[in-house]
């Protein structure tokens, strides 16, 4: 058996976690710049609050219903979804971190009746971390999704769905429409209307070989789960990355280039970065900018740029990344957004020697090495490349952003006696 | 014509021998670039996944100070991982979070202001315990008293709390450890 655990409205609940009188009260969170609502207590939905609303629609009427609104707040968000991780490590060997907020888990050979051990995992990760969540249980992946689907709609669930018969998520797919499946997008809903199928039922009664004739071996994989047969793999590990973007929206408009440039730096060390914790070395970077699409002269804008040769170190990449800017900006314009992708990466073990170019040099990697081991010790940007330093006027937006209690010092709560 | 298909011959294991010299210089030049011993403990020593999700505790198996010239250290077979405060106060990690103190109504029982106090959420609170209650919408640090179902000040000069029934409280984590920085904290 495969359970899933999923974090109810995951980033509002972390909010909760250290204020507890805001439990059962609205509270929203905003993405990165307070620009959208990207996660909304129970509390806040019953209020009509709709998911990716921005932020300045809306204001007026979160203010007139006092619910509390929270900037993002990543590193709290991280600490705690290692916690359930770790919580839930203890009550099964292998634990598959899907996102921040789901997690599978393989039951195989569990002796203890699923539903009580389901009751067991949400009341413990409640009282250990103080985060609610939704437990679903059965033979496949998309097969728990549905059952955790289930956990939060119907109330008699509380909060654990178990589906060990195919009498039972029988029963729970004549009421689920397809695109509530795993892996079921709008597109492909679209598509499989035309073929009549609406239900998760519809789907499962599907013939997999003629489906994977139509569309492509997903589906079949998808018929198959839904039928009870688990067809994708558990990956403790994640698989590394193939490309690594990072991007931001200003705080506000930009219109001279040195701001840009700063941002880029910025992104291509945070960038390369991550591209080096996964041992990898890059070979092009894809670099993009552009104004904001509800302004009339909209400029959008980007290039491919191959590096001389593949590469971890950050100096290389910002410089190519700058170069890229330059070459990409127009003046009289305000720039909302600029970003780096590092989109042709290769691991470093497997790496082509190019017979005219030496490669990155060892003590290049030695310099880098270094830069990571400081950033790790002294925190993050300790050191830095100048290119990437000093103020930063274009910096997120954050106005409602919460103590990050649990990692560092100066945050922790305080308690009066 | 024999002496022809001889020399055809000869030409072949030439150029396959040319080539093989030329491939091995090459796989050498590649090697040291990156270190003959890097490359090895890339290959042959790499973690297994499930050890790399939680790293292992360090502990050293022998004393690493003392160069091979010099005498191997009679306490070599004897050497124990140093202690760490974490392994100490900390019994549930993921349930365990730290708080201030501000404010000396515990003061009699040891708690000052601006004492560090330790917050498991995974102990089963007892009589007696201190504790980080919430009520209404105010997290306090008492001590409990399951046994009058009261939440308790220990400086006289400031009131204890009854649970009455229906009353918002909650106990978020017991205090197991307090910590007292006597030259302040850094």
């Amino acid at each position: 058996m495969i359970g899933i655990v999923d974090c109810n409205s995951c980033y509002a609940s972390c909010e909760q976690i250290f204020r507890p009188e805001l439990r059962n009260k609205p509270v929203v969170v905003l993405s990165n710049n307070d620009g959208f609502v990207i996660a909304r207590s129970k509390e806040a939905k019953a209020l009509g609050i709709g998911e990716l609303q921005a932020f300045f629609k809306i204001e007026g009427l979160l203010r007139k219903h006092k619910v509390t609104i929270f900037s993002s707040n990543y590193p709290l968000y991280g600490d705690i979804s290692n916690r359930v991780m770790t919580t839930l490590n203890t009550f099964s060997p292998s634990v598959e971190v899907y996102s921040i907020d789901e997690m599978f888990l393989d039951l195989t050979g569990i002796q203890e009746p699923m539903n009580s051990y389901g009751q067991r995992i949400k009341k413990t990760v409640w009282q250990h971390i103080r985060m609610p969540v939704c437990v679903g249980v059965a033979p496949s992946k998309t097969l728990a999704k549905l059952a955790n689907k289930a956990a939060k709609t119907y109330d008699h669930c509380e909060g654990v769905c178990v589906l060990e018969e195919p009498y039972q998520w029988q029963w729970l797919q004549k009421r689920m429409p397809v695109n509530k499946v795993w892996g079921i997008g709008s597109k492909l809903t679209k598509r499989l209307a035309g073929l009549n199928i609406h239900t998760a039922y519809d789907l499962s009664r599907a013939s997999p070989k003629a489906m994977r004739r139509h569309m492509s071996i997903n589906i079949e994989r998808t018929i198959e789960e839904l039928n009870g047969h688990p067809c994708i793999p558990f990956e403790e590990q994640p698989p590394a990355k193939k490309q690594i973007y990072c991007s931001r929206s200003f705080g506000e408009r930009i219109s001279t280039l040195a701001p840009l440039l700063q941002a880029i730096s910025v992104y291509a060390s945070r960038a390369t970065e991550k591209l080096r914790k996964q041992k990898c070395l890059v070979i092009s970077i894809h670099v993009f900018l552009h104004t904001s699409p509800h302004e009339s002269n909209y400029y959008s804008n980007a290039i491919a740029v191959k590096l001389p040769y593949p590469t971890d170190d950050t100096t290389v990449v910002i410089d190519a990344a700058r170069q890229a800017i330059t070459y990409l900006y127009r003046d009289g314009l305000r720039f909302q957004k600029v970003g780096i992708g590092l989109i042709e990466i290769k691991p470093k073990k497997q790496l082509q020697f190019d017979l005219f170019h030496a490669g990155q040099s060892k003590k290049r990697d030695q310099l880098m090495t270094v830069l990571d081991s400081i950033n790790s010790r002294y925190g993050k940007g300790a050191l830095h490349i100048a290119a990437s330093g000093g103020t930063k006027k274009w910096a997120m937006r954050q106005q409602y952003l919460s103590p990050a209690y649990t990692t560092r010092w100066t945050d922790l709560p305080v308690i009066h006696s | 014509m024999p002496k022809k298909i001889n020399n055809d011959l000869w030409l072949q294991t030439e150029i396959i021998y040319t080539v093989c010299i030329y491939s091995i210089y090459l796989w050498y030049i590649k090697i040291n670039k990156h270190s003959f011993k890097k490359y090895l403990s890339m290959k042959y020593f790499s973690m297994k996944p499930s050890a790399m999700k939680h790293p292992p505790k360090k502990y050293p198996l022998y004393n690493q100070f003392i160069s091979a010239a010099g005498f191997e250290s009679p306490a070599d077979d004897y050497l124990e991982a140093r202690l760490s405060l974490d392994d100490l106060l900390i019994s549930h990690p993921s349930a365990t979070h730290m708080v201030w103190a501000s404010g000396n109504c515990q003061q009699p029982r040891g708690i000052f202001h601006k004492d560090l106090l330790i917050v498991n959420r995974a102990l089963e609170p007892r009589h007696g315990d201190m504790v980080v209650a919430h009520i209404d919408g105010q997290l306090t640090c008492k001590r409990l008293d399951i046994k009058n179902r009261r939440l308790v000040s220990s400086n006289p000069s400031y009131p204890s709390i009854d649970i009455r029934d229906g009353q918002d409280v909650s106990i978020e984590g017991v205090i197991p450890f307090s910590v007292r920085g006597h030259r302040g904290w850094p």
